[in-house]
């Protein structure tokens, strides 16, 4: 507690008439130094002690308690900090400074502990105006940032009204070797290339030192490339998939550099696929013919070439050619000059009959073994003289067929295999089919059965992982007796034969429908079925799509979560390891979603690349945030981004080394706040007065002895007082 | 004839509608384990068939009736003949008009037409069927031609709602106004009839196997009338109407010879009505594939053989 005093008046009369009394005085005063009147000024006194006892002085005694000031303490717990391997020092040195700065008189302390903001990195604006929120600029002491300097919203941090003080927990000398990503596009044609621009910065090579990078991608081979040091250059990255494509490149670890998680950088790139070619060729005009074109033609992503056999050859039609509107079926343009260049070939009820050269449907076999895919529907012309069941296709078609064709209705169900594969699992019931609303409220239904009723419950799969099922489908009719399958049987028929057989050959794929009736379904009939959903899957699947894969493992981040799905058509993996830019890689357990399907999450860490493997078996990438998040890319400790805070606040930057922490010593506002092993925290002596005592400057004895007395002078020196002196005078100067 | 929905899901207090609480202020209970539910529904709905299929005298006919999988809930098959054979091979249908001479007119003329088809296309027909309206349902036929001038009565509500159906699953209904002196409005009232144009010479119909601007029948009133659009099923009109009597043009007697003179036209005329009647089955079986091979062929022009 200190005190502090004042003098302060309280008049025994009011102020007017006090300026009255003195005007009227000095009035007289005027008047009497005129005059050379003897005694004016004694008198003036006289008048100046009157006055001052009217006003009555008092002294004012307040009593006050001095203010702490505030500090800040900012420690930053970023990601940075810990990557570089700073985390046990910036510990060590943020116990040191609170205990010095508790050790200090007058000083309160705030600490505030800051963490990384994900893909913003670390920011530190509102760890600060928070902190001083509460606190009135003349108590603020000063801030002391404990970091590595990584901050990423310095220019717009605030200065708080009192000195800033960084204390950089690293070495001037550091270096680190990264990858800087300059340029990536995020959308790519899928079997082109896209070039990725990147820098390999060193600081302790020499600009263009040859460095070998390693550039990884899903399930491929490493491709080492060489990359000139802190030189920007461009990486060729094949797209060899439609949807992300996920690129690794990484540089090897140097040694002495602050981390190595910035000698890796991962880049998201989408491929984008060229609309895919699809011939379809129709045999004869038929039912089913529209219910591939509807399905096709809906397709965005389809570019659909159609032909259809509108007269045979041995048609007898005397109508001259100028007025019929048919073409030349371009056998030899279709099946020898273009057919490398469809992605699938669709041969619905087709029979090369008198029609195709046995030459060109080898030319089709070929294609398929090349990388494209074979659609087979077959009808009752598969086993017929010219039908595709013998022949140069017979040799890629995955079954046999025995000649033997049912006429009779059944009911489409799905094998044990077809429950897991991606182009017919979990197929949606197709009770409400096309055809089957008509709108109006009276639905006709067909011959008995009952349209409507049931949810199909049954189709949702989940029920009866790996057996066969049957859901509530509308029935087929007729159906190709296959036997021997050398691919996945996914449907079954008649007997179980195969319905749908889903094979691969060479590069490429086939898939064989073993029935021609696949329309019922889209007609509503019977309830029908979820042929569009089929189809779009199966045209899908044959075309390597990759959610239609049947062996699987993705990883994606959603929402903040890193999502794992594994498919397969094999036994369930239990668990899959995932491992991020930081730490050590865990174990997620897959949960069971439906029969091949499983999937795990766990939160999103780090951004980075991450990366899922299943014990002995397939690996996925995934990227989470941009392909230089702040938080990894920059690990050298820098005085850069907070050294115009510290400048422009009267404060300071150092790095602390190895070193102690600075001492901290209290200065006073204006003055210099550090120096050589100390920084400064503002001591503003702010205080808030708890009392007041009032005690009269003029005690009352001294007023009646001033004013009389004084008076009592002037008298005397005007009139016999005057003479007394008169003759003192004279008896002291003895000249005169 | 009730609708099948009716006694199926309108009524909550039903018994096969026991898998769905009714709605109202009741409070929805939890829904019934998977299994049970399903278990529960194959057996009402096994059920409901069957007495439906019995009260609708549908069962009579031939039901080769397969037993239900084991296991599963698929209810068992039960597939009319009708159905059976006009699935296994596509053909004709005309709805009879209850006019015997009418009908013999349809069923000679559909008969020629499926010969000539056979002749000059590749599209191989079984012989014309005979539909009525209020018993059969023309769903899986690719044309069913209707000579409504000839009709007795009107369409039942639930024979309109067939044919309404049979339209939106991508059938053709061509109506026959004869030779349109008998109003017919009352006759197609129920039925879901798009906004109509006539047929221009660019319209997918006018050259789905012969080019054509007429469309003429026994006459030559006017050209046919097709749907002004139509986005749903690959752009094919589902009606298509006209005044020109086309089975009679196409009819035959017993020895090969036509049954009536075509007129104005005399034969020529009647070979135009031919060729209208092959487009129109073209039409309905491939849809508007005339209508984009000129794309088709750019596409392939552009087309290059992978490396």
């Amino acid at each position: 507690m200190t005190a502090a005093g004042s003098l302060v008046f309280a008049p025994l009369v009011p102020w007017p008439a006090l300026w009255t009394l003195a005007a009227l005085a000095a009035v007289v005063l005027v008047f009497a130094l005129v005059r050379r009147a003897r005694g004016a000024l004694l008198r003036a006194l006289a008048f100046l002690g009157l006055l001052a006892v009217l006003a009555g002085p008092r002294w004012a005694t307040e009593t006050q308690d001095p203010l702490s000031d505030v500090a800040l303490l900012v420690i930053d717990e970023s990601a940075s900090i810990r990557l570089a391997g700073r985390a046990e020092r910036t510990g060590q040195a943020a116990t040191d400074l609170e205990r010095t700065l508790k050790a200090q008189p007058n000083l309160e302390t705030r600490i505030v502990r800051v963490s990384d903001a994900g893909a913003a990195g670390t920011v530190l604006a509102d760890a600060l105006d928070s902190g001083f929120a509460d606190v009135p600029v003349e108590r603020r002491a000063g801030v002391l940032i404990l970091t590595d300097g990584q901050i990423h919203d310095a220019p717009e941090i605030r200065p708080p009204g009192a000195p800033v003080h960084v204390l950089l927990t690293g070495h001037e000398k550091e270096t680190d070797r990264r990858i800087a990503v300059l340029e990536a596009p995020r959308f790519g044609m899928t079997g082109s290339k896209a070039d990725v621009r990147i820098r390999i910065e060193d600081p302790t090579l020499k600009d263009g030192t040859p460095l070998s990078v390693t550039l990884r991608r899903d399930g491929e081979p490493d491709v080492p490339l060489s990359v000139p040091a802190n030189r920007e250059t461009a990486v060729p990255v094949p797209l060899t998939r439609p949807g992300p494509n996920i690129v690794e490149l990484s540089v090897a670890e140097r040694s002495g550099e602050i981390a190595a998680v910035n000698n890796r950088v991962a880049i998201s790139i989408n491929g984008v696929r060229d609309r895919l070619r699809v011939l379809l060729i129709s045999g004869k005009p038929h039912m089913g013919e529209r219910v591939w074109r509807n399905s096709l033609k809906a397709d965005p992503a389809v570019d659909l070439i159609h032909f259809t056999i509108l007269r045979s050859p041995w048609s007898r039609d005397p109508t001259s050619a100028s007025e019929l509107s048919l073409i030349p079926f371009p056998i030899n343009e279709l099946f020898e000059e273009k057919i490398g260049s469809f992605d699938l070939i669709l041969l619905d009820r087709f029979s090369a009959a008198d029609l195709v050269p046995e030459q060109y449907l080898e030319n089709v076999a070929k294609a398929v073994e090349n990388g494209a895919a074979l659609l087979l529907s077959a009808g009752p012309e598969f086993n017929e003289p010219g039908g595709l069941g013998a022949g140069p296709l017979a040799r890629i078609v995955p079954a046999s067929a025995t000649g033997r064709t049912f006429d009779d209705a059944f009911r489409p169900s799905l094998t044990a295999a077809g429950v897991r594969h991606p182009v017919t699992a979990a197929l949606e019931p197709a009770r409400s089919g096309s055809g089957n609303g008509s709108g109006n409220g009276t639905n006709p239904g067909s011959s008995g059965a009952p349209a409507g009723a049931g949810t199909g419950a049954a189709a949702s799969g989940a029920s009866a992982p790996d057996t066969p099922l049957t859901p509530d489908w509308g029935p087929w009719l007729r159906q190709v007796e296959m036997v021997a399958p050398t691919g996945t049987v996914v449907m079954g028929g008649v007997n179980d034969l195969p319905l749908l057989i889903l094979s691969r050959v060479g590069k490429g794929r086939v898939a064989v429908l073993t029935s021609d009736t696949l329309w019922l379904w889209a007609k509503g009939w019977q309830g029908g079925g979820p042929q569009g959903e089929l189809l779009r899957r199966l045209a899908h699947w044959t075309m390597g799509e990759p959610d239609l894969e049947e062996e699987a493992l993705t990883l994606q981040t959603k929402h903040n979560r890193l999502v794992v799905t594994r498919r397969t058509m094999g036994q369930p993996d239990p668990v899959v390891t995932v491992t991020g830019p930081e730490g050590p890689p865990k174990t997620l357990v897959l949960s069971p979603q439906r029969p091949g399907l499983s999937m795990a999450d766990m939160a999103v860490g780090l951004p980075g690349v991450y990366r899922a493997q299943i014990p002995g078996g397939p690996e996925a990438l995934a990227v989470s945030g941009p392909p230089n998040p702040p938080e990894t890319t920059h690990l050298v400790a820098t005085a850069r981004p907070l050294s115009d805070l510290a400048q422009a606040t009267g404060g300071s930057v150092r790095f602390l080394g190895d070193g102690p922490v600075p001492e901290i010593r209290r200065v006073a506002p204006g003055s210099g706040a550090s120096g050589r092993g100390w920084v400064g925290l503002r001591a503003n002596g702010a205080h808030v007065v708890t009392g007041l005592s009032l005690d009269t400057a003029l005690p009352v004895w001294a007023a009646l002895l001033l004013v009389p007395g004084l008076a009592a002078l002037a008298w005397w020196r005007e009139g016999s007082g005057a003479q007394v002196l008169g003759r003192l005078r004279k008896i002291f100067s003895p000249d005169r | 004839m009730l609708p099948l929905s009716l006694p199926l899901c309108q009524s909550p207090h039903h018994a096969a509608c026991a898998g769905h609480p009714p709605a109202g202020p009741r409070t929805r209970s939890p829904r019934p384990r998977n299994a049970v539910r399903t278990a529960a529904g194959t057996v009402l709905r096994t059920l409901a068939a069957g007495l439906l299929a019995c009260a609708l005298g549908l069962g009579a006919a031939h039901h080769p009736a397969l037993a239900a999988d084991p296991g599963t809930g698929a209810p068992p098959l039960s597939v009319s003949e009708k159905d059976r054979e006009a699935a296994l091979q596509p053909r004709l249908a005309y709805v009879l008009s209850g006019s015997a001479s009418a009908d013999h007119v349809s069923e000679t003329g559909l008969t020629r037409l499926t010969d000539v088809l056979a002749l000059r296309t590749s599209a191989k027909m079984a012989p014309p069927v005979a539909l009525d309206p209020e018993r059969d349902d023309p769903l899986l036929f690719p044309v069913v031609y209707w000579p409504v001038s000839a009709a007795i009565a009107p369409l039942s509500p639930e024979a309109a709602g067939r044919f309404n159906r049979y339209m939106k699953a991508g059938g053709l209904l061509v109506i026959d106004l004869g030779d349109g002196s008998r109003p017919t409005d009352d006759l197609l009232a129920g039925l879901d009839i798009p906004p109509l144009k006539p047929m221009d010479p660019t319209h997918v119909l006018a050259r789905s196997f012969y080019l054509l601007s007429r469309t003429p029948g026994r006459l030559d009133t006017a050209v046919a009338w097709v749907a002004t659009t139509g986005l749903d099923n690959d752009g094919v009109s589902p009606v298509v109407v006209g005044p020109n009597d086309w089975a009679g043009a196409w009819a035959v007697d017993g020895s090969g010879a036509p049954l009536f003179q075509a007129f104005p036209g005399g034969e020529g005329q009647r070979e135009q009505a031919f060729r209208f009647g092959i487009n129109l089955v073209m039409y309905a079986l491939a849809g508007s594939y005339k209508g984009d091979q000129v794309h088709s062929e750019a596409i392939l022009d552009k087309l290059e053989n992978r490396k």
